[in-house]
C-alpha cells in the first residue's frame, strides 16, 4: 500500500489549459474522491496518476518513488507502477471469460500456474461473482462486469486503485448497492483509493475525504464528508454539496432586507457579515430544511408560488421580495400534521441557519 | 365530467397479455399519470389511445363519442382524432425548421396562412421557442427539442395531450424544468393529459390523479398522489413509491414486536387483525421513523452514510435491519452506537401483497 | 456491433503516447510510402502523362485528343448510360425497397434475399447471358418470340445503348435497394407517428416526411450507381463493342490493344482515365456533401417495428410483379449460363441428348487457358485479399489509435482509391511497372497483383479501420494497468477483437478481386489471364460453350464463397458486446 503524492501538477497543451499548479497528497490506504462537474479535469488527473498521460509540468510519486515528472524527463509506463483502474465502462474484455479477465495481470507476472487460479477464484468470490467464472461479459449483467472489472483490478494486490465513475453507467439502486460493496473491499484490503466523480452522494458515502475541484480546475477544498458538508468554505462547493438557496440582501435604513422586501430580516447577523454586507459584497446562502415555514410570524414573510410534491418531501417555492426561496416540509408533517401551505398562501419563513458567502465564489452552476 | 374512457380494453401479444381489461375514466382538464414497470402495459394503453394499436376486446370513447372499438370494429385513425403527443425520443423532424414543425399540423388542417403564421406564434411563445423559430432541431439540446415537441402538439389546441415518457431522455436539471413548463400549458390551457412515465417523482410533481399499474396493465392504485403516498392500497404500490421497509413481525401479549426481538421492545400495541400466527408485514418508510435514545425498540446502528441532505442509517435489532433517514440537522448518530426507534406511521400488508386496515 | 470500451478523441491519449521513442513515427513513415508507392504515383503518372508531352505541358493536345471524334462519342456515351442507369437503378430501388421493407408483402424476408442476388454475379457474365438471349440474330428469346408471333425482324437487339443500360440497371440497382431499405427500417417511427398523430395521411407523411429523410440515402446509393456505371468495362465490352458503342473504358482498352502500346493511345488513355478520375471525385464530393447535410439523426434507439402499409387489393400483383421482375433478372439470365455451359455445341436444342459435362470438365482439367486462369485468379486474389488485410490493419492501427502528427495524409491516401476506377488503376500501373522506375512488371502476374492492391487497399482500410474503432481504448488501457506493455496489450486485447473485422476485410477482398474483369484485361500477357479475362476472352472467340461453361464454374466459386464467407464470420462473433 502506497501514498500519492501530487506536486504541482500541470495539464497544459498548447492553448488548452486544464489545470496547473495542482498538488495533493492521497493518504496510504485512505478512500480519497476526486469531485467536479464534468470537464473540471479529474479525470486527467486520475490519468497522469495512472501513466495514461504526461504531466506539462509538475511531479507524481507513488510511494516514495518518482513517477512522472516533466522536468526530469522521468516517465514510469503504465505497466510498471503496480495499480488497479476501473473504468467508467468496465473495459471488461468481451472475448475472454470471467476467469481469463480477472486471471489477467497474474498471468503477466508470470505467477504460477496454480496459484494464479487459487487468488483469482478468491478475488471473484470477494466481490460476489463466485460461480460465474465461465461466463463471457456479454451474459453478465452491468453490475455483474463493473464487479469483474474491481477483481480484476485486486487481484493483483495493487498499491493504489484508481477509479473514474464506475458506477455512472448503473441504475440508482445498483449504485447504491456497489458503492457500499467498493467500501466494504476497500475496508477489507486497505488498499488507497482515488474515485473520481461528479456525483456528491457518492463522494459524501464512500469517502474518507473528498477533494472538490471547480470547473477551472483549481482545487478549491479538501476535508472529511461531514466537515465538508458542514462548512463548505464557499459558495461553489456549498452549491455543489446539494440544493442551495443563494438569497441577495440590501441594507434598508440600518437593517438588513431579503432584496425586493419591505420586512427586515429578522435573524442574528454577526458584525463582520454586516459590513460585507453593507459592502455589497455578500450573499445569504442556506439549504432548503434549514428553513422552518409558518403559517404566521416567522423572520420574514413570503408567498407560496408552487408547492411541488415529490414522495418523502414537500417542496415549496416562496416568492420574498424579488427573490424565490426553496424551503421544504415532510410529506408526514405536511399532510398528516396538516401544516401543508396552498399555492397562493401567505407564509412565514425562519431560518435556522444563515451563511454569507462571497457573491463571486458562487459561480457557475456545479 | 368525463373526457375519455377506456372500458375493458385488452391487448394480447401472442400469449402475452399486455392490457387485462382495463376501465378507467379521466375527467376533463385532468392530468393523469400511467406509472408502472417497463413492459406492464402503460405505453400499450397510451398508443391504443392514440389509434397506433387495435383492441382485442373493448372500446375507448372521448365524450360519448367511440373511437376504437372491437366489438364494432371501429377504429378512428390517429390522424382523424386531433390528440396532441409527445414521444419519449422527442420525433421533432430534423429537415423542418422549428417553426415548420409547430406549423405542420396546422398546415395539413388547412388552416389560412394568416391563421397559421398566429398559432404557430402563439405555441412558440408559450414554450418559450421564438428566438429559435429558424433554428434546426439539431441544432438544439435536449430539453428545446421537448419543447418544440410540446409546442407542435399544443399549436391546434388539442383537448387531450398523450405523452409517452417524454422527460427520459432529458438530464435531471432539465427534467425538472420540463416538468414546470408542462403544469404551466396545462393549467393555462386546461387540456386533459394522460401521462405515461416509469418515474414516481415525476407522476407525483405533476399529477392530479396516479394511476399505479403491475404487468397487464392491472391497476394497484387510483388515487390522488397524496393518497397514494400515504396511503398505498397494496405491498406493490408502496414499494413502487418511495423507500421501503417490509419488516417481519410477532405478536405476543397483545403488542406486536419485530420478529426475533421480543426484548428489544414493543413496536406499537395497536395490534392488526390477523390469522392466528399469520400476522401481516409490517411496513414504514425510512424517513417516518424517529430515532431516540430510549423510548423506542432498541437496537444498535450498524451503518451510517451521509448522503447529503440526508444521513442514511442502518439500525440493526435482532435478526432484522432497519433503514432509518433522517435529516442532516437532526442529531447525528455514530457506528456502533445503541439507539432506539419510535415508528410513527405503519403500514400493514398481508401475505399476498393486500392493505389490511386499522379500524 | 456493439461498442465496446470508450473512444477517445485522437486517439489513446491527449499528451501524447509513451512509445519507445520513435516507433510511431517509423509506422507512420512506412504506411505512407506504401501508399504512396502504391497508389499515389500511379495516379500521378495517369495525370501527368495526360498534360505533359516531352517534359512541357500540352494542354492544346488534350483538346485537340478529346475533339477525335470516337473519343468525344466515348465521353458521351458513358455520361449517357452512367445517368439513365442511375435513374433507373435508382426508381427499381427505392420501389423494391419500400416494397419490402414498408408494407405488408408476404415473402418478404426471401425477397429481399433475392433481390441482393445481382449484387453477388459479375455483371459481365450477365450481359454473356443477355447476349445469347436478346442477340438479333440468334439470341433465343428473340426466336421464340418471332416464332410465337411470325414476325420478321426480332423484337430486341441488345447490342445497343438501351441493351446496356438495361442489363447495367439489373445488377447495380442494389446499391440503392441496400441503402434504402435498410434506412426504411431503421428509421424512427416516432418520427412518422407524430406525423400521423399531428393529422397527416400516409400520402401526406410519405411525401413530407419519409422521402426527405430518405432523400440522403437514396443519394448516396444513386451516386454509387454512377460511379460504378462510368467506371464500369464488362457490360460495354460485351454488348457495345460489337455495335461500335464505347464507354470510356472499353476505348482505353480498344485504343491500347490495337495500338499494341503506341504513345499516342496511351496518351489518349491517359486523358480519358483523367477524365474519369476527376468525374469519380466529382461523384465522390456530391455524396460528401450529401452526407454531412444529412444529419438528420434518423435511426431508432430501441428495435421497434415500423409502420407498415397494408397493400389490400395491391398485394398479390405486386408480389407477382416482383417474382417476375426476379425470374426475368436473375433466374433467366443463371439459368442461361448453366444450360448453354451444358450444350455438347451451341445453336442445338436444349434437349437431354445434347447436354453433357465435357464442357466443365474440359475447361476445369483440360483447357490451359482456363485452367491457368482459375489458377492465376486464385492465387492473385488471395495474396491481394491477405496483402491488404495485413497491410490495411497496420495502416489502420496508426489512423485510429495513434496520435502522430501528419496521419491525415494517411487517411487522405487511403481514400483515394475509392474514387479511382479500375481502368484508370491498371493503367496507372502500366506507365509505373512499365520499366520506368528501373522495375518493369508488365506482362507478369507481379504487375497484376500490384493493381490489384491498389484497387482494394481502400476497402480494407475502410473494414479494419471500423473494426478498430469498435475496440475502445479503455479496453488497452485495462491491459496496460495490468502490467501488459503496449504490444502485449495489442496481442492479447485488440487482436482478438478486430479478427473478425481482418476476416471481413479479406473476404470483401478476396471475392471481388476472384471475379473482376476490368483491372486485369488491360494487364494480362499470354500466361496471365484472370477467369474474367479468360470467360471475356472465350466470349470473343466465339467460345459460348466454354465461355458459358467457365461463367457457371465461376457462379459457383463465387455463390460457394459467399455461403463460407457467411458461416466464417458469423461464428467468429465470440461473446461480442460488452455492454
Amino acid at each position: 500500500m502506497a501514498d500519492v503524492r501530487l506536486e504541482n501538477l500541470a495539464a497544459v497543451f498548447g492553448t488548452h489549459r486544464v489545470f496547473e499548479g495542482f498538488t495533493l497528497t492521497i493518504r496510504d490506504g485512505e478512500c480519497f474522491t476526486l469531485l467536479g462537474p464534468s470537464g473540471c479535469g479529474k479525470t486527467v488527473v486520475m490519468r497522469m496518476i495512472a501513466g495514461f498521460e504526461h504531466p506539462s509540468a509538475g511531479e507524481v510519486f507513488i510511494g516514495d518513488r518518482l513517477v512522472s515528472s516533466a522536468a526530469k524527463k522521468v516517465h514510469v509506463p503504465t505497466e510498471s507502477r503496480h495499480i488497479g483502474v476501473v473504468f467508467q465502462d468496465y473495459a471488461v474484455w468481451p472475448h475472454k471469460r470471467v476467469l481469463e479477465n480477472v486471471v489477467y495481470p497474474l498471468q503477466i507476472q508470470k505467477v504460477p500456474a496454480a496459484e494464479a487460479r487459487a487468488r483469482t477464484l478468491e478475488a471473484i468470490a470477494q466481490v460476489h461473482l463466485g460461480g460465474l467464472e465461465d461466463r463471457y461479459p456479454s451474459q453478465l449483467s452491468g453490475g455483474q462486469q463493473q464487479r469483474v472489472a474491481l477483481a480484476r483490478a485486486l487481484v493483483s494486490k495493487p498499491k493504489i486503485m484508481l477509479l473514474d465513475e464506475p458506477l455512472s453507467n448503473l441504475d440508482a439502486n445498483l449504485r447504491e448497492e456497489m458503492r457500499f460493496e467498493i467500501k466494504d473491499l476497500q475496508r477489507r484490503t486497505g488498499v488507497t483509493i482515488l474515485y473520481v466523480t461528479h456525483d456528491q452522494e457518492v463522494a459524501l458515502a464512500i469517502s474518507d475525504r473528498i477533494g472538490i475541484m471547480s470547473g477551472d480546475g483549481s482545487l478549491r477544498r479538501i476535508g472529511d464528508p461531514h466537515e465538508i458538508y458542514t462548512n463548505p468554505g464557499d459558495g461553489f462547493v456549498f452549491n455543489f454539496l446539494g440544493v442551495a438557496n443563494f438569497i441577495p440582501v440590501e441594507r434598508r435604513n440600518g437593517a438588513v432586507h431579503i432584496q425586493g422586501s419591505d420586512l427586515p430580516l429578522q435573524v442574528e447577523i454577526s458584525p463582520a457579515a454586516r459590513d460585507r454586507i453593507a459592502k455589497g459584497e455578500v450573499v445569504a446562502a442556506c439549504r432548503p430544511f434549514e428553513i422552518d415555514l409558518v403559517r404566521d410570524g416567522g423572520a420574514t414573510r413570503g408567498v407560496v408560488r408552487r408547492r411541488v410534491f415529490l414522495g418523502p418531501i414537500v417542496t415549496y417555492f416562496i416568492t420574498v421580495g424579488a427573490v424565490e426561496i426553496r424551503a421544504q416540509q415532510e410529506a408526514e408533517e405536511a399532510f398528516r400534521g396538516g401544516r401543508a401551505l396552498e399555492e397562493g398562501e401567505a407564509c412565514g419563513l425562519t431560518f435556522q441557519a444563515l451563511r454569507w458567502y462571497d457573491k463571486a465564489s458562487v459561480g457557475k452552476e456545479a | 365530467m368525463a373526457h375519455v374512457i377506456l372500458r375493458d380494453v385488452t391487448k394480447r401479444f401472442g400469449q402475452v397479455v399486455a392490457v387485462d381489461r382495463l376501465t378507467l375514466t379521466i375527467e376533463r382538464g385532468e392530468c393523469l399519470s400511467l406509472l408502472g414497470p417497463s413492459g406492464c402495459g402503460k405505453t400499450t394503453t397510451l398508443r391504443m389511445l392514440a389509434g397506433f394499436e387495435d383492441l382485442d376486446e373493448g372500446e375507448i370513447l372521448v365524450g360519448d363519442r367511440v373511437i376504437s372499438s372491437r366489438l364494432k370494429n371501429f377504429y378512428l385513425p390517429p390522424e382523424k382524432r386531433d390528440f396532441g403527443m409527445v414521444f419519449q425520443a422527442f420525433a421533432v423532424w430534423p429537415h423542418l425548421s422549428v417553426f415548420d414543425n409547430v406549423a405542420f399540423p396546422l398546415q395539413i388542417r388547412g388552416l389560412s396562412r394568416s391563421e397559421i403564421q398566429e398559432k404557430t406564434t402563439k405555441a412558440l411563445t408559450y414554450t418559450g421557442l421564438l428566438d429559435a423559430r429558424d433554428s434546426f432541431p439539431n441544432e438544439l439540446s435536449g430539453g428545446q427539442k421537448q419543447r418544440i415537441a410540446l409546442a407542435r402538439s399544443i399549436s391546434f389546441n388539442p383537448t387531450v395531450m398523450l405523452l409517452d415518457e417524454p422527460l427520459s431522455n432529458l438530464d435531471p436539471k432539465m427534467r425538472e424544468v420540463m416538468r414546470f413548463e408542462i403544469k404551466e400549458l396545462q393549467k393555462r390551457f386546461n387540456f386533459t393529459i394522460i401521462y405515461v412515465t416509469h418515474d414516481q417523482a415525476e407522476a407525483m410533481a405533476l399529477s392530479d390523479r396516479i394511476v399505479v399499474m403491475d404487468f397487464g396493465a392491472l391497476i394497484q392504485q387510483d388515487d390522488t398522489p397524496v393518497n397514494v403516498y400515504l396511503k398505498p392500497a397494496n405491498k406493490f404500490v408502496f414499494s413502487f413509491i418511495g423507500l421501503s421497509n417490509f419488516l417481519a413481525v410477532e405478536v405476543a401479549d397483545g403488542r406486536v414486536f419485530l420478529k426475533g426481538a421480543r426484548d428489544a421492545g414493543p413496536v406499537t400495541a395497536v395490534v392488526p387483525p390477523h390469522a392466528p400466527g399469520k400476522p401481516p408485514t409490517l411496513a414504514c418508510r425510512p424517513g417516518e421513523i424517529e430515532m431516540v435514545p430510549t423510548r423506542g425498540v432498541r437496537g444498535v446502528v450498524t451503518r451510517r452514510v451521509l448522503l447529503g441532505d440526508i444521513i442514511d442509517y442502518r439500525v440493526g435489532i435482532g435478526p432484522t435491519e432497519v433503514r432509518v433517514q433522517r435529516n442532516v440537522r437532526k442529531p447525528m448518530w455514530s457506528e456502533g452506537d445503541p439507539c432506539s426507534l419510535v415508528f410513527s406511521a405503519l403500514h400493514w400488508y398481508d401475505e399476498s401483497g393486500a392493505r389490511v386496515p386499522i379500524s | 456491433m456493439v461498442r465496446q470500451g470508450q473512444r477517445r478523441e485522437g486517439g489513446l491519449t491527449i499528451t501524447g503516447t509513451d512509445r519507445k521513442f520513435g516507433i510511431a513515427e517509423i509506422l507512420l513513415i512506412f504506411s505512407v510510402l506504401v501508399l504512396v508507392i502504391v497508389v499515389a504515383v500511379p495516379i500521378v503518372l495517369i495525370f501527368w502523362n495526360a498534360v505533359v508531352v516531352d517534359g512541357g505541358l500540352n494542354i492544346a493536345g488534350v483538346v485537340k485528343v478529346l475533339s477525335e471524334p470516337d473519343v468525344f462519342q466515348a465521353v458521351v456515351n458513358s455520361l449517357v448510360i452512367a445517368f439513365a442507369v442511375t435513374v433507373v437503378s435508382t426508381v427499381l430501388g427505392v420501389l423494391f425497397a419500400w416494397l419490402v421493407s414498408r408494407t405488408d408483402l408476404p415473402f418478404k424476408e426471401t425477397m429481399k434475399l433475392l433481390f441482393l442476388v445481382p449484387f453477388m454475379l459479375p455483371s459481365f457474365i450477365g450481359a454473356i447471358a443477355w447476349k445469347m438471349l436478346l442477340s438479333p440474330r440468334a439470341g433465343l428469346v428473340n426466336k421464340w418470340l418471332m416464332g410465337l408471333f411470325g414476325l420478321e425482324q426480332p423484337l430486341f437487339n441488345i447490342y445497343s445503348l438501351g441493351g446496356i443500360i438495361a442489363v447495367e440497371s439489373m445488377y447495380l440497382f442494389p446499391f440503392v435497394f441496400i441503402q434504402v431499405s435498410g434506412a426504411l427500417e431503421r428509421m424512427d417511427p416516432t418520427l412518422e407517428e407524430s406525423a400521423r398523430i399531428s393529422g397527416a395521411g400516409l400520402v401526406t407523411i410519405t411525401r413530407r416526411v419519409t422521402l426527405p429523410l430518405m432523400l440522403p440515402s437514396i443519394a448516396a446509393g444513386a451516386l454509387l450507381v454512377a460511379l460504378y456505371s462510368l467506371a464500369h468495362f464488362g457490360v460495354p465490352a460485351v454488348l457495345g463493342t460489337e455495335a461500335g458503342i464505347f464507354n470510356i473504358p472499353t476505348l482505353i482498352y480498344q485504343k491500347i490493344y490495337a495500338s499494341g502500346g503506341r504513345f499516342e493511345a496511351i496518351r489518349a488513355g491517359t486523358i480519358l482515365s483523367s477524365i474519369l478520375v476527376m468525374a469519380a471525385a466529382l461523384i465522390l464530393y456530391a455524396q460528401n456533401l450529401i452526407l454531412m447535410a444529412g444529419r438528420f439523426q434518423v435511426i431508432a434507439g430501441k428495435s421497434v417495428r415500423p409502420m407498415l402499409l397494408k397493400l389490400r387489393g395491391l398485394k398479390y400483383p405486386l408480389l407477382i410483379l416482383s417474382i417476375v421482375y426476379i425470374a426475368i433478372t436473375v433466374l433467366l439470365p443463371t439459368i442461361t449460363i448453366f444450360l448453354v455451359a451444358l450444350l455438347r455445341t451451341y445453336g442445338l436444342s436444349f434437349s437431354l441428348e445434347n447436354m453433357t459435362l465435357h464442357n466443365i470438365t474440359y475447361i476445369l482439367f483440360t483447357m490451359k487457358l482456363t485452367k491457368d486462369a482459375i489458377w492465376n485468379s486464385f492465387y492473385l486474389s488471395l495474396a491481394a485479399a491477405l496483402v491488404t488485410m495485413l497491410v490495411g490493419t497496420l495502416i489502420s492501427y496508426v489512423i485510429v489509435k495513434m496520435r502522430v502528427r501528419g496521419k491525415f495524409l494517411l487517411e487522405f491516401l487511403g481514400l483515394l482509391p475509392f474514387s479511382v476506377p479500375g481502368t484508370v488503376i491498371a493503367l496507372g500501373v502500366i506507365l509505373m511497372w512499365s520499366g520506368k522506375f528501373g522495375v518493369n512488371l508488365y506482362n507478369t502476374a507481379w504487375i497484376i497483383l500490384v493493381a490489384y492492391i491498389a484497387r482494394y487497399m481502400a476497402f480494407a482500410l475502410k473494414s479494419t479501420s471500423a473494426a478498430l474503432e469498435q475496440v475502445g481504448d479503455s479496453l488497452e488501457e485495462a491491459a496496460r494497468a495490468c502490467g501488459a506493455s503496449h504490444w502485449q496489450a495489442m496481442k492479447d486485447v485488440v487482436l482478438p477483437l478486430i479478427k473478425p473485422g481482418m476476416v471481413a476485410a479479406f473476404f470483401l477482398i478476396f471475392l471481388p478481386a476472384l471475379r473482376e474483369l476490368t483491372t486485369s484485361v488491360l494487364l494480362y500477357g499470354p500466361t496471365t489471364r484472370t477467369i474474367g479475362v479468360a470467360i471475356y476472352a472465350l466470349n470473343e472467340d466465339g467460345e459460348t460453350v466454354y465461355a458459358a461453361a467457365l461463367s457457371a464454374v465461376a457462379l459457383i466459386i463465387i455463390i460457394v464463397g459467399h455461403w463460407v464467407i457467411k458461416r466464417v464470420t458469423g461464428t467468429t462473433e465470440i461473446g461480442g458486446g460488452g455492454s
